[in-house]
């Protein structure tokens, strides 16, 4: 640094850029800035929930009320709470076959997910090396074209394995649409767990599946609940394989029946708004329940591995 | 741990110990069930899916093979052209609208404040909510009697739309339910990589700078670009998939073929016409079209900034 | 450059800690001053009030004739460098040099001298292309620092810096700082745990515990003439021992030892008694007023310069639950290195009357220096 740099430098510095006034004056001005921003943010945040919250609390109000009530009104409030909707849909018997048939379905695919994904998740993690990397590839591929794309041949290959029953076809292929996801979770996870603890376990004369079920799945516990949550939320919503895959009324899941559901009652919204809500019900409770976990999934997801 | 092999052959003095078997039919026999279950449902759906589309199948006539005769037909169908430039169209604006706002969010909701994590609570509500119900519900509300949409649109004076029938406005209408959908997903996934940057990084930019503006621009966002390249390809499969099924739910394609993307034609090819191996050329067409699009996203945000 | 003034700062946080206590410290334009304290002490807090990082509660932190309080970090004209460097992961090496001066409106042609300047300063020449990851601790180190010097900020504020590093490139950077502040001769607030760096590195050094500063002054004089017992074990290694005794009558005497010493304050009242390691030697010599007591070897770290030996008092050699000794029974001593020790040995420590150094059993605050001059 040359003398002469130095010099301009310091009197940069010492010479008083602000006096007391300007000074003061900036800082109020800053602060009604920070207070603007700040308005603006929850002005924001106000929105957003109004039109997240909005049309769900419409379909509440309007399911507490008569066909009749609805037709006057749509728009206002119920004259009083009224549950005659919600029991006329679970009295219904299609309604509780569909729902039987989506828990049946969801129920028995969830752990499928699980269970392989976490026993593929691991191998793949500490004991494949090279051709791990062609398997890993597969699974990465399903999340860029989710089986959803080839549904028509999947229904094709289907029919050609012979496989009939509509509730059995769902559980197979929910069971792959997760997959991908639940694999990359499930690897992600057991890369971040320590060579050493493998390594120590197997010094002590524990075969590899023995490492697996004594140490590495009980602590698993978190990716474990996290994968069947996720899994569950969107196998239980699941629309257009339902469609796809089941071509005979038995089979028909939750989702899916809804959509008849409205063609017959298609005058009486309120009744299908019952129905919507109570369908939507046990995700609603179960993302309740961990909506601390899924938001901490994500953050492992994204930062650079 | 390596066995000096007593050869003549000098180079080869040295070979690693071989994994003892047992190893090597643990780690198979732990990725079989995923890989069987993946292998005969997707794997084989998509080969059947590639062959099947030379062939023509319609359910009565012999099976025989067509060659690119199915493509052929695609290419020259005005219908088909639509079919593409919808599904373009919808995913473009998709990626417009959801990644800024799921940007704003995610710096809105983003810090200490107690009443935030109820905020981050209320907007993923929507993304929960069965596509089926979702789909009813704005069916509903866009309902040109008497539905929401037009109740609101007549106290604003104007005069109320035909929503779901205007071939115009459908296709709008429907972005709109998708963009609400999904929104809350991509809210959190930039929201964990927003909070994963280190706040020294903050820190430090401040001390450089007064203008929050430019610590945003010039650190914040830089550092978001992974997060917003995941966000941009799942938006990408996530359309293709979700926009088909709301079409399928409330507009059937309809009107005129406005809200028709490949996937539902697809859909209508095979049931509505039985048309099998028309439907698989769609499929592959469509399968092609993800890859590419989502192999440009990632390129794109995975490339180096040389200069600053 | 500018001056540093705290003045009467406290700093409470929302659940109502009180992280920093009252704080006057006069750091003068060029001074290369040390926060020295354990964990939690208020030092990291005080620094990045300097920095605006942190709100003050009260009172008033003064950088050169201005008040600062509430003027914006951007614009305080210092530059900091965080523990964890705080390097900007996505830009070269270059690039986060030359980030303060672009966010200024520096021009291309002065950028690139001003970052020039400082990598030909700091070795840094070969590295501008490389980004964050690719480089060493003591190297991201080094960028961190050159980040800060490019622009020439009125001071440098340095949140434990070299706390990452091994023990050798510590060494290293500890010369390469104060040549810097040397070169430079920029007011400079640095922030450490290590009371090793404080004391080499330091023109001054303040001493904080609770948000309260106990001491400031030179290393030597916080060595020589701590004020309170606090500030006496924290400052040298192996540190000070400390040794419960009476003042009886302006007589001194340390429980368990012999030897009373004359010359203090005709007082009663119950003490610390500190003696430095380097204080004792074997023997029971008496070259004037000593005190000693008898002592058993319990474990010798031979260095080559000196020998550091680890001592239990006979009695509680004995008596493991004699309460009547403070510390644990253990003293420390540093011997000469060709001294043998074995363990085991027995042998009699004592120190002379002028190295001891008294404070209060219950304020600990320092009685008057020894009587005679130390």
């Amino acid at each position: 640094m040359t003398t002469a740099q130095r010099e301009t430098a310091a009197a940069s510095a010492t010479a008083p850029m602000w006096d007391e006034r300007t000074e003061a004056a900036s800082h109020r001005r800053r602060r009604a800035i920070k207070l603007l921003r700040e308005t603006a943010r929850y002005l924001i945040l106000a929105i957003a929930t109004i039109a997240a919250l909005y049309p769900v609390l419409w379909m509440l109000a309007v399911a507490m009320k008569t066909q009749p009530e609805y037709a006057q009104d749509p728009m206002g409030l119920p004259s009083h709470i009224n549950f005659d909707n919600f029991s006329a849909v679970l009295s219904n018997p299609d309604v509780l076959q569909y729902f039987r048939n989506s828990v049946i379905v969801v129920g028995a695919a969830v752990p499928i997910v699980t269970f392989t994904a976490v026993l593929a998740g691991y191998a793949l993690a500490r004991l494949w090396g090279r051709g791990g990397m062609v398997i890993l590839f597969i699974f990465l591929f399903s999340e860029l074209v989710p089986i959803s794309i080839v549904a028509i041949p999947l229904l094709l290959t289907i029919k050609q394995l012979g496989i009939n029953s509509g509730i059995l076809r769902l559980i197979c292929v929910y069971s792959v649409l997760m997959m991908g996801f639940a694999v990359l979770l499930s690897r992600a996870f057991f890369r971040s767990i320590p060579e050493e603890l493998r390594e120590a376990a197997r010094l002590d004369g524990c075969s590899e599946f023995g490492v697996f079920r004594r140490i590495m799945v009980p602590l698993a516990r978190s990716p474990i609940t996290l994968i069947a949550v996720i899994s569950f939320i969107v196998l239980w919503n699941e629309l257009f394989l339902a469609v796809v895959l089941l071509d005979s009324a038995a089979g028909r899941t939750l989702p899916l029946g809804l959509t008849e559901f409205k063609g017959r009652y298609a005058t009486n919204w309120p009744t299908v708004s019952a129905a919507l809500l109570l369908s939507a019900l046990p995700t609603l409770i179960l993302y309740g329940a961990f909506q601390g976990r899924i938001a901490n999934q994500f953050s492992r997801s994204t930062t650079r591995e | 741990m390596n066995r000096v092999l007593d050869t003549h052959d000098g180079a080869r003095a040295r070979r690693p110990l071989r994994r003892p078997r047992a190893a090597t039919v643990t780690k198979i026999a732990m990725v079989a069930p995923a890989m069987t279950l993946f292998l005969v449902f997707y794997v084989a759906s998509i080969v059947a899916g590639i062959v099947l589309s030379f062939y023509h199948w319609d359910g009565l006539d012999p099976i025989r093979f067509v060659g690119f005769e199915n493509y052929r037909v695609l290419f020259s169908d005005p219908v088909f052209v639509t079919n593409v430039k919808v599904t373009l169209v919808v995913v473009g604006a998709c990626l417009v609208c959801i990644l800024p706002l799921a940007l704003l969010l995610a710096v809105c909701l983003s810090g200490p404040g107690r009443l935030l994590p109820l905020f981050r609570w209320i907007v993923f509500v929507p993304v929960v909510l069965p596509l089926a119900a979702v789909a009813l519900l704005w069916a509903e509300i866009f309902n040109p009697v008497g539905g929401l949409a037009n109740q609101l649109v007549g106290k604003l004076g104007i005069s109320p739309v035909a929503w779901l029938g205007d071939q115009r406005v459908t296709v709008w209408a429907l972005v709109l339910v998708s963009i609400w959908s999904i929104l809350g997903l991509h809210v959190v996934i930039q929201l964990s990589a927003l909070s994963a940057i280190p706040t020294e990084l903050k820190e430090a930019a401040r001390l450089e700078t007064p203008s929050v503006w430019r610590v945003f621009r010039h650190v914040v966002l830089p550092l978001m670009r992974d997060s917003l390249t995941v966000s941009a390809a799942l938006i990408i499969t996530g359309t293709f998939v979700g926009f088909t099924s709301l079409a399928f739910v409330m507009t059937r394609g309809g009107p005129v073929h406005s809200t028709e993307v490949l996937g539902l034609r697809a859909y209508l090819e095979g049931f509505a016409s039985l048309n099998f191996g028309m439907a698989s050329a769609i499929t592959v067409i469509t399968m092609l079209l993800t890859i590419v699009l989502v192999g440009v996203t990632l390129f794109i945000g995975s490339r180096r900034r040389i200069e600053y | 450059m500018a001056s540093i003034r705290f003045d009467g700062v406290t700093k409470r946080f929302k659940d109502g800690t009180v992280a920093v206590d009252d704080l006057h410290l006069d750091v003068p334009d060029g001074e290369f001053i040390i926060l020295v304290g354990p964990s939690g002490c208020g030092k990291t807090t005080a620094l990045r009030m300097v920095a605006g990082l942190e709100d003050v509660s009260e009172g008033s932190i003064v950088l050169g004739n201005r008040v600062v309080n509430e003027v914006e970090p951007g614009h305080r004209d210092v530059a900091m460098v965080f523990q964890n460097y705080a390097l900007f992961p996505h830009m070269t090496v270059y690039d986060n040099m030359a980030f303060p001066l672009r966010m200024r409106g520096v021009s291309k042609p002065d950028v690139a001298s001003g970052v020039g300047e400082a990598a030909k300063l700091l070795g840094l020449e070969e590295l501008l292309r490389r980004r964050p990851n690719q480089l060493s601790g003591g190297q991201r180190q080094r960028v961190a620092m050159g980040r800060a010097i490019v622009r020439h900020p009125a001071a440098f504020l340095m949140d434990e810096p070299l706390s990452n590093l091994d023990a050798k490139l510590r060494t290293e950077m500890r010369a390469e700082l104060a040549r810097l502040h040397r070169r430079l001769g920029v007011t400079t607030l640095y922030v450490t745990h290590d009371q090793t760096e404080a004391m080499t590195l330091g023109t001054r050094v303040a001493v904080m515990r609770d948000g309260v500063m106990q001491q400031v002054g030179t290393p030597q004089e916080l060595y020589r003439h701590p004020r309170n017992s606090f500030v006496a074990r924290f400052i040298g290694s192996p540190p000070m021992n400390l040794m419960r005794g009476e003042l009886v009558d302006g007589a001194l005497e340390i429980v368990g030892a012999a030897g009373a010493v004359s010359g203090w304050p005709a007082e009663n009242r119950s003490v610390l008694v500190g003696i430095r390691p380097e204080a004792w030697h074997a023997g029971g010599d008496g070259a004037g007023e000593s005190v000693s007591l008898p002592a058993v070897v319990e474990v010798v770290e031979e260095l080559g310069a000196e020998t550091i030996v680890h001592f239990r008092h006979q009695a509680s050699a004995v008596d493991v639950a004699d309460a009547n000794v403070v510390d644990a029974e253990t003293f420390v001593a540093r011997f000469d290195g060709n001294a043998t020790v074995t363990v085991g040995e027995r042998m009699e420590l004592s120190a002379s009357a002028s190295a001891l150094h008294v404070f209060d059993a219950e304020t600990g605050e320092a009685l008057e220096t020894t009587p005679v001059t130390a």
